[in-house]
């Protein structure tokens, strides 16, 4: 396989004056301070906060990469559960970059690439995730053919036959059993703003962004040149993805091997109710607090759209978290802390939803399927999906 | 056998010292039954750095007087007295950095002189034991003009050791003289221990203190109550808001007996003041005094306040340029003793009646003045008695345990008071005030037991 | 060679290297000791809150000071004074060190551990315990941040003041030590604003100061009696660790009025004049004086940004920020400021805030991001994460002079002609104290730390800098000295020619030796710990 899909592979050492000159400024352990409206809320980094030692924040995280390439010890399990308890939520990074350059969560995604290469990481949790990406092309263990399923009473055209200006990327997520409300809703909000899309399926890949986020380079890499030339075989000239964490392997990983714009499902209506082609209806009072998804928010910068598409649902009173933007709380599923560190994950969602509570939201909105399933299964407040508000 | 006054003689020089009874007697109430004692008044710190020297050589108690008359005990200690006063010069006004470099025999009149001359002035003690100005600072006492500036008005002080060393607080320890004066030591702030502490450290000797320059407008304005807590109020929010210099609340026999000079003057000029009064002082840009006067005015209205006349604003006005002496206060009934402490502004009117529960039949005067920007307020409670009522110390003592057991705070508490302060007060904070006094002090020989007991 | 083999290799080779410095004198810190101790501490915290692991403690062993990286042995997460108490009784039993660290935010080295043992980490202590609002005071751990308690404080219309810091950094730890604020002309520093505390110290023995300390309401005035709450300030940590502070709000006017008189020319004998003018008549709340390197990190997002803003602005700043209770009060306030300014400084013009925003193109907001950076949070830390400090105090007519002599100590240090550092790298800010009694230096040099030759440039510009400034007779501050005791021969140096800066640190020492027999408590301090138990029967 041709390695480099999108750039050289990065190596952690790339990076040597990055966890070298962390200064332990501490701006990476809280969020903006701006912003802060309670010191209840100010926490920025799930895994420091919860368990509070030094190396769980990304400046303890730069000290083991800097260790570790300066070979003062040799990785453990315990290096291993550290840099596994990482959301990947961006959240340092975009407190540091800005003004001490330092690029942190990168680093802590390419002390997982170490990990893997050497052979100490992932955790043995994430094993059968690993294994069903590459055995079955989802993390979630399904047998193939549910994408399929999902789609199959939508109507919508099959890219592998049909031709359509955008190509409707489900993912995984979004085509699993029990998302089929969520997924109807968001196809029929595409095509009420006159939207002309198809999907690929069974035949639609994974965008093994799991893979990704646990350091497993060559899985994620393994299929995606092919997976490039099959979206460039539907004729597509649009990919929209419904799901943020696809957008964010589409749109950054795939772009220098792919001629294709990337979009998420929420620009697309949101330029749509600019235009005034989306017609948005809603029956009943709501106090709904939106929460920005990692990958939609940070990742991809892309905090706009949902809420103009929001503010416009009748009589649905948008709220926001006191984290909320750039500075948003992680839901505590990213990063394969789920799977590998549910106890972690399960406190990071709570917290979240405690501040749902805090700011006086009934229910809970937000656009991603890893986010919404996460609040869900904590059973504290209704979950909503975007695009099951809009339609 | 050598005298041991004679030693000392030989030591710092005959005329800093005295075994005459006649003079020894004034510093006490009664003339002690049994006179042993010498006292030294060193004119300038080396003489006292000699006084101390010998007498820590020759195992012999030192006591400072710091206000009032000392306890017989002390008459008949074999100590050495020393009084400080002798040490007097004003070394020197730096008006452009607000500092006047005074010793200890430096009086709030005198100083005010030398600063009237400069168109500087002092912030004056509202309740002042001792005209010296390193007194009343070092010890706390509370100024006029509390809740405007900080309760501290000085930067370094120097002082003696029980052994004759030198100790200067603050930056003086190692910068040329002249320079930065600023009050923090090195490290840990040993120096602050050296505050309120009945000189069981170190003997002080001069100090750096704040002066201030005089503005352009000056006003004082009154205004009249019929309660106390309403007034207490209108003082918090006047501080809160930073508008006014100085700030009283005092009732009708306190501010009569503090105005007037004799009994019928007191009750004379009672019979023309609100129960309760508020006085504020303004000093600054004229602009700002217009504005700080109309705003706080507003503000007394809401409350239920009303402006007076601009007779008891004009007496104010000259009172607050001088020491108001807590003595001066006795020509209403022979005596006045206090009962004095901090405490929030909420509390500040009930803890006025409790006291008052525990002094009945006793002439009273009350006043109040806030602290940082009304967020305390020193409360001080006049009892104006015959002199020597034996009934007094029981009850003053009464009312003192009703504040603290209602959580008042007694920031240097003195006498009986100090017993039971320092009897609630945490182990480990007693514990390191031995500490440091055996550590300056190992053979415990400067002023033992004024503190509190044993130390 | 792969990785894996690539480090076989290299491990057989002994070259995997753990930077532990070993124990001196053999006592303190054996490894048999630890042991137990870890046991132990792992007992009184719970297993989740106490670690040896190696992945731990390393990230303790840097900051960004030049201070040598070392790890502790034993990394403890207290939750509470009684879990401080356990820490530093099994520390004494078993002669282990410990090294308390707030939020572990410092320039100085102040929380590496000189010789491993115990490292303190309060920031599970991180709840405010109490607001009185009406009363102006709150109570706090030691983990809780200057961000965290100012926006809980505005919310109730007080503030705490702003310290020239991270707004990560811990209040209490900030307050024992360095604490410069821009309101420290109005409100004092350090010591100004503790009320009282609970504090473990090094025997492990719980002490309460302030009113507190009797039952007393938190009535503002030190007492009873001797200041017993001052021997914490500037003792580094070397005298215990607290666990709780009741410090001093203070009230936030209504109404906010900002004049920022600038100057472009080098009219340095106008500044001090000028600073003390409106620091005397105390009408103004916050009160400075900068340089446009500051404008920058103010203003901007990033440090590209604020390189390319800082040449755009005057150099010469003083910025006074006064407060009323109506518009109207502020309003003339600041016009009064602007007078006085104007009286004693005719250089100075006051800036436009519409100018300031053209010049950032729109893209950074003006005088009300300005402000809230200014008054609430600033950061001062930037350009990769670090900035060298040179400092003095001294009246402040002095000051511009021993601006000048720290420059020309600098510059003659890393370069040649006063142009070799950039007005981007640079810096110069003067506080004044005590309503324009004196002020405070600060010279911050920033580095870029991923160049080592820079770093070192700077270091050694620093120290010439601070050299410099100590010539001119200027203060230093903040207990230094548990720091200058660290430094060895200096502090006997320093008692030689300061005698009575000998008295007291002779008076530090041995309060130490009796608070600390055992020399356990952030050993900086090398002293022969029998004599000590005896000074402490």
């Amino acid at each position: 396989m041709e390695r480099g899909l999108t750039r050289k592979r990065e190596k952690l050492t790339d990076y040597r004056d990055d966890y070298w000159v962390c200064g332990k400024c501490k701006m990476c352990q809280s969020i903006n301070v701006q912003k802060f409206v309670s010191a209840r809320f100010s926490a920025n980094c799930p895994c420091g906060t919860r368990y509070r030692f030094e190396s769980y924040y990304a400046a303890g995280m730069m000290e083991i990469a800097r260790a570790i390439t300066n070979l003062e010890f040799e990785p453990t399990e315990k290096t291993a559960e550290i840099i596994y308890s990482c959301n990947l939520c961006g959240l340092c990074q975009e407190m540091c970059f800005p003004l001490k350059g330092l690029h942190t969560t990168r680093i802590i995604q390419l002390m997982r690439e170490k990990a893997v290469e050497e052979g100490w990481g992932p955790l043995p949790a994430h094993a059968s995730v690993l294994e069903s990406t590459t055995e079955r092309d989802n993390p979630f263990g399904l047998e193939r053919g549910f994408k399929g399923r999902a789609v199959r009473d939508l109507e919508v055209k099959d890219l592998t036959r049909e031709r359509a200006e955008n190509l409707l990327f489900v993912g995984c997520a979004y085509a699993a059993p029990g998302q089929g409300e969520r997924l109807g809703a968001l196809v029929r909000a595409l095509r009420s703003v006159g939207l002309d899309f198809g999907v690929l399926g069974d035949a639609e890949p994974c965008c093994r962004s799991f893979n990704l986020a646990l350091g497993d380079r060559d899985g994620f890499e393994e299929n995606a040149l092919e997976n490039i030339a099959l979206f460039h075989s539907t004729g597509a000239s649009r990919i929209v993805t419904a799901c943020p964490h696809c957008l964010q392997v589409l749109r950054d990983e795939y772009s220098r091997a792919m001629d294709l714009e990337v979009v998420h499902a929420t620009e697309v209506l949101a330029e749509a109710l600019e235009r005034g082609d989306l017609e948005v209806r809603g029956d009943r009072k709501l106090k709904g607090a939106y929460h920005d998804p990692c990958f939609l928010g940070r990742w991809c910068e892309i905090y706009e759209a949902p809420r103009r598409l929001l503010s416009a649902v009748p009589g649905l009173e948008l709220l926001e978290f006191e984290r909320s933007l750039e500075n948003s709380w992680c839901c505590g599923a990213g990063g394969g802390v789920k799977s590998g560190r549910p106890e972690l994950s399960s406190w990071t969602a709570d917290e979240r939803l405690e501040e749902a509570n805090a700011v006086g939201a009934e229910v809970v909105i937000t656009a991603c399927p890893h986010c919404t399933q996460q609040f869900e299964e904590r059973g504290r407040l209704p979950v909503y999906d975007i695009y099951q508000v809009l339609v | 056998m050598r005298r041991v006054d004679e030693d000392l003689r030989e030591v710092v020089g005959a005329e800093v010292v005295s075994t005459d009874p006649g003079i020894l007697s004034v510093y006490f109430r009664e003339p002690p039954p049994r006179l042993d004692l010498i006292l030294a008044k060193p004119r300038d710190s080396l003489e006292l750095a000699d006084v101390a020297a010998w007498a820590y050589r020759n195992e012999i108690p030192l006591y400072t007087h710091r206000r009032g008359y000392l306890s017989p005990e002390v008459a008949s200690s074999g100590g050495v007295l020393v009084d400080l006063t002798g040490i007097d010069r004003i070394v020197r006004i730096d008006e452009d950095n607000l500092l006047a470099f005074v010793e200890y025999g430096v009086t709030f009149e005198r100083l005010k002189g030398e600063l009237d001359r400069r168109g500087l002035r002092i912030l004056m003690p509202a309740a002042a034991t001792s005209s010296s100005v390193v007194r009343t600072f070092l010890d706390r006492d509370v100024i006029l003009a509390n809740g405007a500036t900080r309760p501290y008005q000085f930067t370094t002080f120097h002082a003696i050791l029980a052994d004759g060393r030198l100790w200067m607080s603050g930056t003086d320890q190692y910068t040329p003289d002249g320079h930065s004066e600023f009050r923090e030591d090195l490290g840990p702030m040993y120096s602050n221990f050296f505050h309120a502490s009945e000189d069981i450290f170190g003997m002080p000797y001069a100090m750096k203190a704040w002066i201030y320059r005089r503005w352009e407008e000056r006003r004082v304005t009154t205004y009249a109550f019929s309660e106390a807590a309403p007034a207490v109020e209108a003082a918090r929010l006047a501080s809160r808001h930073d508008q006014v210099f100085e700030c009283v609340v005092a009732d009708r026999r306190y501010l009569s007996v503090l105005l007037a000079k004799s009994p019928d003057e007191a009750d004379a000029l009672a019979e023309g003041l609100p129960p309760w009064s508020v006085i504020f002082g303004f000093e600054n840009h004229p602009r700002l005094v217009e504005i700080w006067d109309r705003q706080t005015g507003e503000m007394v209205k809401g409350l239920g306040g009303e402006r007076q006349g601009s007779d008891l604003a004009s007496l104010m006005r000259e009172k607050f340029e001088w020491p108001w002496y807590l003595s001066e206060r006795a020509h209403y009934r022979g005596a006045v003793e206090t009962v004095e402490y901090y405490t929030f502004a909420g509390k500040a009117a009930p803890l006025f009646e409790a006291v008052a529960a525990e002094l009945k039949g006793y002439e009273l005067g009350r006043v109040a003045i806030p602290s940082y920007y009304g967020a305390a307020f020193y409360c001080e409670t006049d009892v104006y008695h015959p002199p020597g009522d034996p009934d007094l110390p029981e009850a003053w003592f009464r009312a003192y345990r009703e504040a603290l057991d209602r959580g008042a705070h007694v920031g240097r508490p003195r006498g009986e008071v100090a017993r039971l302060v320092y009897s609630r007060l945490d182990p480990e904070n007693l514990r390191m005030i031995r500490n440091l006094k055996r550590v300056l002090d190992p053979k415990g020989l400067l002023n033992p037991g004024q503190l509190m007991e044993g130390v | 060679m792969k990785g894996k083999d690539l480090r076989k290799d290299l491990k057989e080779r002994k070259i995997i290297k753990v930077p532990v410095k070993h124990e001196i004198d053999g006592t303190h810190n054996r490894p048999e000791n630890l042991e137990k101790a870890y046991r132990e501490l792992q007992e009184a915290l719970g297993e989740e809150w106490v670690s040896n692991d190696i992945n731990i403690t390393v990230a303790y062993a840097r900051d960004q000071s030049v201070v040598p990286m070392n790890h502790p042995h034993i990394v403890a997460l207290p939750g509470s004074t009684e879990d401080v108490a356990a820490i530093m009784e099994i520390a004494n039993r078993y002669l282990i060190d410990v090294t308390p660290y707030g939020t572990g935010l410092n320039t100085l080295g102040m929380t590496i551990p000189p010789y491993g043992g115990i490292l303190c980490d309060l920031r599970r202590m991180d709840r405010i315990l109490e607001i009185d609002a009406e009363n102006m005071y709150c109570t706090i751990g030691p983990g809780v941040t200057f961000a965290q308690l100012q926006t809980e404080t505005l919310k109730r219309g007080l503030r705490l003041i702003n310290p020239s810091t991270s707004a990560n950094a811990s209040v209490v730890s900030n307050i024992m030590m360095g604490n410069i604020s821009t309101l420290a002309n109005k409100y004092g520093v350090g010591l100004d604003h503790i009320i009282g505390y609970k504090i473990v110290l090094p025997d492990g023995r719980i002490m309460v100061c302030g009113p507190q300390a009797y039952g007393a309401d938190n009535a503002h005035l030190p007492g009873p009696g001797p200041d017993v709450r001052a021997f914490i300030r500037g003792s580094l940590g070397t005298m215990g660790i607290i666990t709780e502070m009741t410090i001093r709000l203070y009230p936030e006017p209504n109404h906010l009025k900002l004049t920022v008189p600038v100057s472009n020319t080098e009219k340095w004998e106008q500044i001090a004049p000028a600073l003390k003018a409106i620091s005397q008549r105390n009408i103004v709340i916050e009160n400075a004086y900068f340089q446009n390197t500051y404008m920058g990190i103010f203003l901007a997002e990033t440090n590209a940004e604020s390189s390319m803003l800082i040449p755009m602005f005057p150099r010469h700043y003083v910025v006074p920020v006064t407060g009323g209770y109506t518009p109207e009060e502020a309003e003339a306030k600041c016009k009064v400021c602007e007078e006085d300014i104007l009286a004693v400084a005719p250089d100075f013009e006051f800036m436009d805030w519409e100018v300031v925003e053209q010049l950032s193109a729109g893209r950074i907001l003006g005088v009300d991001k300005f402000t809230k950076f200014f008054r609430e949070s600033v950061r001062v830390q930037r350009v990769k994460g670090s900035f060298f400090v040179g400092f003095g105090l001294d009246h402040l007519e002095y000051l511009p002079e021993i601006n000048q002599e720290m420059m020309r100590a600098m510059t003659s240090q890393v370069g040649t002609d006063d142009n070799v550092i950039s007005a981007d790298l640079i810096a110069t800010y003067f506080q004044p104290y005590d309503m324009g009694r004196l002020g405070f230096i600060e010279f911050d040099i920033f580095i870029d730390q991923s160049n080592p030759e820079d770093s070192l440039r700077t270091i050694s510009g620093t120290l010439a800098a601070m050299a410099a400034s100590f010539r001119k007779g200027s203060g230093i501050c903040f207990g230094i000295w548990p720091l200058v005791e660290g430094a060895g021969p200096l502090h006997d140096l320093i008692g030689l020619i300061f005698p009575q800066a000998g008295t007291y640190v002779d008076t530090y020492r041995t309060m130490k030796m009796i608070y600390d027999p055992n020399n356990v408590c952030l050993r900086r301090f090398e002293y022969d710990t029998l004599r000590a138990k005896k000074a402490a029967l």
